[in-house]
């Protein structure tokens, strides 16, 4: 498949480029960009799909659930219905802009604003994967209603690459802050979630603690023992022209942060843990799908 | 062709008829496990029915083991089937009324995950989110008489997977390819007698390679028709080694498609090789075409050398080109790519006079500025004509069925079958 989504000067005659600091955004000057580790599709198990974007607005389900108008604004992918006041009840009866339409399921991130003004994203695909270094046959498929969160919007320095990345188009040079990306065919967030879980918690009130890291021998702390497919989702913005001012619509870029809240089709998200991720495989590849870069934790 | 794993079954000549099944179930056979299938004998344990002996196609599948039939009889089946054992078949009576019907809802028709030799034949997959007939991480795979229509992304797709053949089947009204082969070296794979539009892209495969021919097919009325293509998205780049012969490829310019990005951008190209190396074009009759009949390009690629993918060591020859709108045949090399053009009919090549620049025998002479490809009409998406709707792309007429679906052998998916290049000419005329 060629990969030209997103507008992409697939067949192009100008030059390429895209450094880490191009020029314009405020906040620190970012690190070094990380070049992860490569590794081949199939050494871990993943499904995916693609969720264009869906609406934008000043709702946070996760931080103001009930509020309207309380947060910062959002893009919000996948479930259309996304408000302050979702919950996984009502993703999952209403629709979705997924392509696998068993995920109703709610993503969001802060809105790119360029010279100050919110620019549309294009999409978010969504991986699920089985986390570098896990025992993949302990894999539990994620409950509905759970409440993930990655990122910090409030941090003033760049976050670890791991979690929050921004790339040029397809490649594997990743930078904590977005840079405009002029003669790219689109700038690229990387989000990757915690996969352990306590088991029981949907949600907890600093929003995270209900979630946690692997450990680095691969094993789920004692405090949160189940295993969930690892979920890595990227989101596509147009790029920005030379020069131009990169921000986030809940402060400087080094606040990097998204959301999700789970809402699949139960039976379709079980046959799927099953299928692909505890028995290691690469299920879909789809017109969006780009190879995984997965960097060893 | 000879399977892989040897599971190939035989049907004897005794079940030819329907009769015949019946008297051999009142000598003892167990009569209750007729399939109700034509002269299959729906009497062996390895004959999976559907929905006789089960109620869904999913079912038979998974009850089915290695060298199993699963035979499917005509009706709409409102399922997404996933394959995960290795070396059966599944064979729809009917081509046009044994369909997978996706309803826009579910994602794949028929999806074979990592298992080996599966052939699947002689059915419809429409209505898909994503795929008609997908095989992912197969050594052996099969795909014959198959339609493949308004799925959302391909319709028949074979990714990271070796050793398989596309044949007698139709794809179209997908926003990507209607056929799909990818990320595969050597591939070992043959696509013949196939029938790509109404798609995005009539053919697409990105770093494909390796023993990969297709042949005696029709790509007609995509946005662009066959294009073989290099990216580091995926593994093995770049593409190389596609044999393209005997292929007629007309009126690639239709805008109504639906069409991802990539596909918006090549629309208008009847073979457009992007970034590809050391493929074979020959004998193909190529003609109407808004941009070029037979283009030869780069593509830019942020991980590749140099940031870009450039063709090299293509070698187009014989090929009947007509009625393109900017040039019959377009390529952008860097010097000494290799790249050549010999014994073609064609009027108007960029840059100009390329067979005397380009030649396949001896060294090239003449200007390559003279008359260069412009590329800007492949470079930049301004002006180029939004994504139509896959879901309200034209439904098929019925398509050829699958001869004697009813009592002919079955064997899983083996090697493909060796294709002889010189015998193919350049086909006649529509």
């Amino acid at each position: 498949m060629i990969r030209g989504a997103a507008g992409a000067v697939v067949l192009l005659l100008a030059t390429i480029g895209c450094k880490a600091g191009d020029a314009g955004e405020p906040g620190p000057t970012p690190e070094p960009p990380v070049r992860p580790l490569v590794v081949s599709a199939g050494d871990q198990g993943s499904f995916s799909t693609p969720c264009p974007y869906s609406h934008s607005g000043p709702d946070d389900p996760i931080v103001h659930p009930g509020h309207a108008g309380a947060s910062h604004r959002h893009d919000f992918f996948g479930a259309t219905t996304t408000g302050a006041g979702s919950d996984a009840a009502s993703l999952l009866a209403g629709g979705t802009t997924c392509r696998s339409v068993a995920d109703r399921s709610a993503y969001w991130a802060p809105a790119l604003l360029v010279d100050g003004r919110p620019v549309e994203p294009i999409t978010l695909q969504a991986y699920y994967r089985g986390p570098i270094g896990a025992d993949a046959t302990q894999l539990e498929p994620p409950p509905n209603g759970l409440e993930l969160l990655a990122g910090d919007a409030a941090s003033t320095a760049p976050q670890d690459p791991e979690v929050v990345a921004w790339s040029c188009g397809l490649t594997d040079s990743w930078s904590p802050t977005p840079v405009p990306c002029p003669q790219s065919p689109f700038l690229l967030l990387r989000l990757r979630f915690p996969p352990c879980w306590t088991g029981d918690d949907l949600a907890s009130p600093d929003h995270r603690s209900h979630l946690a890291a692997l450990a680095p021998s691969g094993a789920c702390p004692e405090s949160h023992p189940v295993l969930l497919p690892e979920l890595q989702v990227e989101i596509r913005y147009p790029p920005a022209a030379d020069g131009a001012m990169l921000a986030l619509a809940s402060g400087p870029v080094t606040g990097g942060h998204g959301d999700a809240i789970m809402a699949w089709d139960e039976e379709h998200i079980v046959g799927e843990v099953d299928l692909c991720l505890r028995a290691n495989r690469r299920c879909d590849v789809t017109s969006e799908t780009t190879r995984l870069d997965i960097s060893e934790p | 062709m000879q399977p892989i794993r040897g599971h190939r079954r035989t049907l004897v000549a005794t079940v030819l008829a329907l009769g015949l099944v019946a008297s051999a179930a009142a000598c003892g056979d167990d009569g209750d496990e007729d399939a109700g299938s034509g002269g299959l004998d729906a009497d062996r344990e390895e004959v999976r029915a559907v929905p006789e002996e089960y109620d869904t196609i999913q079912e038979a599948v998974d009850a089915a083991e290695e060298g199993d039939l699963v035979l499917i009889a005509p009706g709409i089946y409102k399922e997404a089937v996933t394959v995960t054992t290795d070396d059966i078949v599944i064979r729809g009576l009917d081509r046009n009324e044994v369909i997978l019907d996706g309803e826009h809802e579910k994602d794949n028709g028929i999806r074979v995950l990592e298992a080996d030799g599966v052939a699947v034949e002689n059915m419809t997959a429409r209505n898909y989110t994503t795929n008609g007939f997908y095989w992912v991480s197969a050594e052996g795979y099969r795909g014959s008489y198959l339609t493949a229509h308004n799925n959302g992304d391909y319709g028949v797709y074979a990714f990271d997977s070796t050793v398989g053949l596309f044949e007698h089947s139709y794809g179209s009204g997908s926003p990507d390819a209607g056929f799909y082969i990818g990320q595969c070296y050597p591939c070992d794979a043959v696509i013949r007698d196939v029938v790509a539009e109404n798609n995005g892209l009539g053919y697409s495969g990105t770093n494909a390679g390796g023993d990969l021919y297709i042949v005696d097919s029709v790509f007609r009325e995509n946005r662009a028709g066959i294009v073989p293509n290099s990216g580091s998205y995926e593994l093995y780049p770049p593409e190389r080694e596609t044999t393209i012969v005997g292929n007629l490829v007309y009126s690639n310019n239709n805008y109504e498609t639906a069409a991802i990005d990539a596909a918006r951008l090549a629309g208008g190209n009847g073979i457009l090789v992007a970034g590809g190396n050391d493929n074979v074009i020959e004998r193909n009759r190529i003609f109407d075409h808004d941009i070029t009949g037979i283009g030869i390009v780069l593509i830019d690629d942020a991980e590749a050398p140099g940031g870009f993918y450039w063709p090299s060591g293509n070698v187009v020859q014989g090929n009947v080109i007509e009625d393109s709108r900017l040039a019959d045949m377009g390529l952008t090399q860097e010097d000494g790519a290799g790249n050549c053009f010999a014994d073609n009919e064609f009027t108007l090549s960029a840059p100009l006079d390329i067979e005397t620049l380009a030649p396949c025998d001896g060294e090239g002479s003449g200007d390559p500025n003279a008359g260069a490809l412009d590329i800007t009409a492949l470079a930049t998406m301004d002006d180029k004509p939004e994504s139509g709707d896959y879901r309200e792309m034209p439904i098929p007429d019925p398509q050829q069925v699958m001869p004697d679906a009813d009592s002919a052998d079955w064997e899983p998916a083996g090697a493909p079958p060796e294709v002889d290049i010189e015998a193919i000419d350049v086909p006649e005329s529509p």
